[in-house]
């Protein structure tokens, strides 16, 4: 059958537009799409219009339908249909919306061609990794010295970057370090061909030592956190760190130099093959050693920068078991720690690295490493172990016994309301009230290895180790599978920490009904839904209140604020740094009248940190360091950003040529006796001291209470005669945010922050607008339809 | 950096101390040691001991009423409660003559007793008398780590399986962070636990020059050489201070 024109061209468009839409990838922005439609649309139309056989031939099938009696009902239903387009359309125009201004960046930038560097002037375009050149220039003549030597190079660059990179780029080099969350771009990832293997070793070196600061403004440096590492160790150090980075992801980096890139990729080939068949000792040692200690002790290099610390296999204690009783683990639950990792821990999951092969091969190794007699057979003699308690033989246990997960009790109001009484009988003790973690606001609680330990914070699922991905209980719903979860830290408490068991063993008398660990399981799933997850929002929304802004944290007024919830990172790319941070997100609201603005800042902080305060008193025999809690919130200046394009300050304190303003809370002490303080810095980056300002506009409340506190900053949105900036309404405002828990020894630079993220004054809603505009392009497109019917129709008389 | 506390490092040194002579797998010597000697003595204090620490009740202070630590016991002597002390050393000699099995109670908000010693290998039973509840928490080097939450007046078995080699085993509640307990885990039956005055005696120690080693849960570890001649009692008196 041969198509009319009409239907030939309508068929070209749809085509286009579908190859447009889905055949390239990756996405291709709408914008885009539409320059591409209308050109193709015009070129349709011209060629149709170039003979007047044809145009008659395309017009054909609308003429009719235009014209032909038969055609009425086809008539009116486009005409509604069109009708009721446009009027979409106007809708989706007029209606308010929020856009987050694009920042589209450049991965690689180009270098410089020099850099200089405490003094020394390097050459980038001609510089070379001093280590990869020694090594090639002895490999011919003694391989054997070259290799120990590059041996040592890397595993000293591995200790380097398990002690200063690895909390953002992982412990698998895929950029999934522990703080990587709060950063948007991810950390750059090593693996694959896709990233180092295209560069230079002096591009690494570069970036390295460079850091943001370096970073030219199409790579948007306002974005990145990555620290100029020179501040922080030395050159060689760098080269070290490189050659690993190489190393451990097996690829080569780019090297001019044809046979010196022949000799360099000839090493990686060798390399690969070694580590092809390794046993499990070695993966151990190549992966896991570096943290958990070569003996398997939690005390790796990289060990005292945790929290938690690695795990000490030693003792035959793991923290999450499906195992009844005092059983040690099965393997399956060795195998999902390792894969899966731990959610929230510098034990991010190895599923991506390490095969299930090469995973199930660690399992001997770590029992290897028990010196509890953990998986020997109960009989075994005393002979059988050596004198550390490491069990020699090989008939090593493997458990196959498993919790029972029978008489579920379903997730229902009811089974959540009784696991709330079975709560506050048996966990508010230690969870608190609110089970925010915070019973022992006044006490120390320590692990099994006296390191300090505290109560898990029950309404934020991201910081439970027992994460979503965790399948150690079987395949089901995601709820499901997170209820379950929790049944079994509840029942089999987690091993070498305060959290005790509450299931009977060897025949005992159960502490706590299966009944009611079912319904507490339920009750702490429900807790977990509160809060907003975190990084969710790119814009904190502030509401237009035609009143008074609230004075007080309590105020209802707060609750119909939308909430923003954001990762707190420590500072670890700066000294002082901080690795082991406690209070890891902080929750914003805003609101605003006609002369002021508000925020409603909340962080669940464990302890109400005023020094010599009434919490802190009962702990000062201990050997810890205290200071008061405070809470900041950081603005450009009027002139240091720009929204489109995009520029801003750099991250945390800005730069010379882009200031900010803080605005800073501290909660004060009682000893020494110093008031709580609300104060206004100036900031011109990480070189220049903090000024602070001799201005005492911010006006603050704050309140502590069940392990969070809450913290409402109160300012004038226009402020005069000063280069702060303007909260006017409808402009994307960068807004970012600091705290510091005393508790946990932060002072100074030691604290957490956020990076930048918007804040948008929205406009009140015009409603006149917003339905007057759409009705008014209806009517309009109807009437003009009308209009070209009666014409057509007339013509047919003619 | 955050350091582990005082206590724990001590605690833990202690531990290393004695995890490393759990080398010497102790074997009995049938028929016993022939003209063994013996030695006994006190532990004393060293100096004017503090008075007893009250101690922070925040839980369920209405069941658990006033405490104070048991960390340090001192007589009217002067002697030292709950020391250990033992001759090290000793592959093989005299039989245990240690109970077989033991009783652990948790009493007024206290656990009974504060300091126990057992030999490798013993079984027993831990109670909770209270009418609250308590949970126990065993913390040692590889030896017997779990804690269980115990229910008002419920009883909990501990296999003779499971304390299977020598060393210290610190026990604790953490819902009353104030309850603390050690469980010593002797090397040799010539080990002694020291009286209210501070008081202990070993018999049938076969003749040579020993390493005393002296464990107290605040005082930590010291050692002494002595020597035991066949036949003879001999006496040693150790000073210990804060």
């Amino acid at each position: 059958m041969r198509l009319s024109a009409f239907w030939k061209a309508l068929f070209i468009i749809l085509v286009s537009w579908a190859v447009l839409q889905w055949a390239i990838p990756p996405l291709v922005p709408i914008s885009l799409i539409a320059t591409y439609m209308s050109i193709i649309i015009s070129g349709v139309i011209l060629y149709y219009s170039s003979d007047d056989a044809l145009l008659e031939e395309m017009l054909e099938p609308v003429i009719k339908v235009l014209r032909d009696d038969d055609q009425r009902l086809v008539r009116w239903c486009f005409l509604i249909f069109f009708s009721a387009v446009s009027g979409y359309f106007t809708f989706s125009f007029v209606k308010p919306s929020i856009t987050v201004p694009p920042e589209i960046r450049q991965v690689h930038p180009s270098p410089p061609s020099r850099m200089d560097l405490q003094g020394k002037k390097y050459d980038l375009s001609a510089l070379e990794n001093p280590i990869r050149q020694k090594v090639l220039a002895q490999l011919d003549k003694d391989p054997k010295a070259a290799w120990q030597y590059y041996h040592e190079e890397v595993n000293k660059g591995r200790d380097l970057y398990f002690q200063n990179c690895f909390y953002c780029h992982g412990n698998g080099l895929d950029g999934n370090g522990h703080y990587a969350p709060a950063f948007d771009p991810l950390p750059t990832n090593f693996q694959g061909s896709g990233s180092i293997a295209q560069l230079q070793e002096s591009y690494l070196f570069w970036r390295i030592n460079g850091g943001y600061i370096g970073l030219p403004k199409v790579a948007m440096p306002w974005r990145s956190v990555m620290p100029a590492w020179h501040e922080m160790i030395e050159p060689q150090e760098a080269w070290q760190m490189i050659t690993f980075l190489y190393d451990y992801v097996g690829q080569v980096p780019r090297i001019w130099d044809h046979a010196q890139s022949k000799q360099v990729t000839g090493m990686k080939d060798k390399l690969k093959s070694q580590r092809k068949d390794m046993s499990g000792e070695a993966q151990y040692q190549f992966r896991c050693a570096v943290c958990h200690g070569e003996n398997g002790e939690g005390d790796g290099p990289a060990a005292e920068f945790l929290s938690p610390r690695p795990r000490d296999f030693a003792q035959g204690m793991y923290k999450y078991k499906t195992s009844p009783g005092t059983l040690p683990p099965r393997d399956e639950d060795l195998f999902n720690a390792i894969k899966y990792g731990l959610q929230a821990t510098s034990m991010t999951g190895w599923a991506g690295i390490l095969s299930d092969k090469q995973i199930t091969s660690l399992i001997p190794v770590l029992k290897k490493f028990d010196t509890s007699a953990a998986w020997a057979p109960e009989d075994a003699e005393d002979d059988a172990f050596d004198d550390d308690g490491h069990y020699l033989k090989a008939d090593v246990q493997v458990i196959k016994e498993q919790i029972s997960f029978s008489e579920q009790e379903p997730y229902t109001p009811e089974s959540i309301e009784k696991g709330k009484k079975v709560y506050d009988e048996n966990c508010k003790k230690c969870h608190g009230l609110h089970a925010r973690g915070d019973r022992h606001s006044g006490e120390i609680t320590d692990d099994d290895w006296g390191y300090r330990i505290w109560a898990r914070d029950l309404t934020k699922p991201w910081s439970w180790r027992l994460g979503t991905m965790f399948p150690a209980n079987g395949e089901g719903k995601q709820q499901e599978q997170i209820i379950r979860n929790i049944y079994t830290a509840v029942s089999m408490g987690i091993p070498g920490s305060p959290m005790p068991s509450h299931e009977g063993f060897d025949g005992d008398e159960d502490p706590v009904l299966r009944s009611d660990r079912w319904h507490v399981a339920n009750y702490i799933y429900s807790l977990s839904l509160e809060q907003v997850e975190p990084g969710s929002e790119q814009v904190i929304v502030a509401t237009e209140l035609m009143e008074e802004l609230p004075g007080t944290v309590d105020d209802p007024v707060w609750q119909t604020a939308p909430a923003a919830n954001y990762y707190l990172a420590p500072n670890i790319i700066h000294e002082d740094r901080l690795f082991t941070p406690l209070n890891d997100t902080i929750a914003v609201r805003a609101v605003y009248n006609a002369t002021e603005i508000a925020f409603l800042v909340e962080v669940n902080d464990r302890t109400k940190s005023i020094p010599g305060g009434e919490v802190l008193s009962q702990l000062e025999d201990k050997d810890e360091v205290f200071y008061s809690d405070a809470v900041a919130i950081e603005f450009p200046k009027e002139n240091a950003f720009s929204q489109d394009p995009v520029e801003k300050p750099l991250i945390s304190h800005g730069d010379e040529s882009h200031k900010s303003t803080i605005w800073y809370w501290n909660a004060g002490s009682v000893e020494p006796v110093v008031k709580a303080m609300s104060l206004i810095f100036d900031s011109a980056g990480k070189e220049t001291p903090l000024k602070m300002r001799d201005q005492h506009d911010l006006k603050v409340t704050a309140k502590w209470a069940d392990g969070r506190w809450q913290v409402l900053m109160k300012r004038a949105r226009f402020p005069e005669g000063s280069p702060d900036l303007s909260f006017g309404q409808g402009r994307m405002i960068p807004i970012s945010f600091a705290n510091w828990d005393g508790n946990n020894a932060e002072k100074g630079p030691k604290h957490t922050f956020t990076p930048w993220f918007w804040l948008y004054l929205a406009e009140e809603t015009d409603y006149s607008k917003l339905i007057a505009a759409p009705l008014g392009a209806v009517f309009g497109t109807f009437l003009a339809g009308l209009l070209l019917i009666y014409w057509q129709r007339k013509q047919v008389g003619k | 950096m955050k350091l582990p506390y005082r206590s724990m490092l001590l605690f833990c040194s202690a531990l290393l101390v004695i995890t490393q002579v759990q080398a010497a797998k102790y074997k009995e010597v049938e028929g016993g040691v022939s003209n063994g000697g013996s030695l006994s003595g006190s532990i004393m204090f060293d100096g004017t001991p503090p008075p007893a620490k009250e101690l922070n009740v925040d839980t369920d202070a209405e069941h658990c009423g006033k405490q104070y630590s048991e960390n340090l016991i001192v007589g009217k002597s002067g002697g030292i409660k709950n020391a250990v002390v033992s001759v090290s050393g000793i592959a093989s000699g005299k039989a245990w003559q240690f109970p077989a099995n033991f009783t652990f109670d948790q009493h007024g908000c206290v656990f009974k007793p504060h300091v126990m010693l057992l030999k490798p290998k013993t079984g027993g039973e831990v109670l909770n008398s209270d009418p609250i509840g308590h949970n126990v928490h065993t913390i040692s080097k590889g030896i017997f780590n779990v804690n269980k939450k115990m229910k008002a007046n419920t009883e909990m078995q501990v296999k003779k399986t499971k304390l299977r080699k020598p060393g210290v085993i610190r026990v604790k509640c953490d819902l009353h962070s104030w309850m603390s307990a050690w469980w010593y885990i002797a090397e040799s039956p010539y080990t002694a636990l020291t009286d209210e005055n501070g008081n202990f005696s070993i018999g049938d120690i076969p003749p040579g020059t020993y390493q005393l080693k002296i464990w107290h849960e605040k005082l930590g570890e010291s050692e002494q050489t002595i020597t035991i001649e066949a036949g003879s009692e001999a006496k040693k008196n150790v000073s210990l201070k804060l």
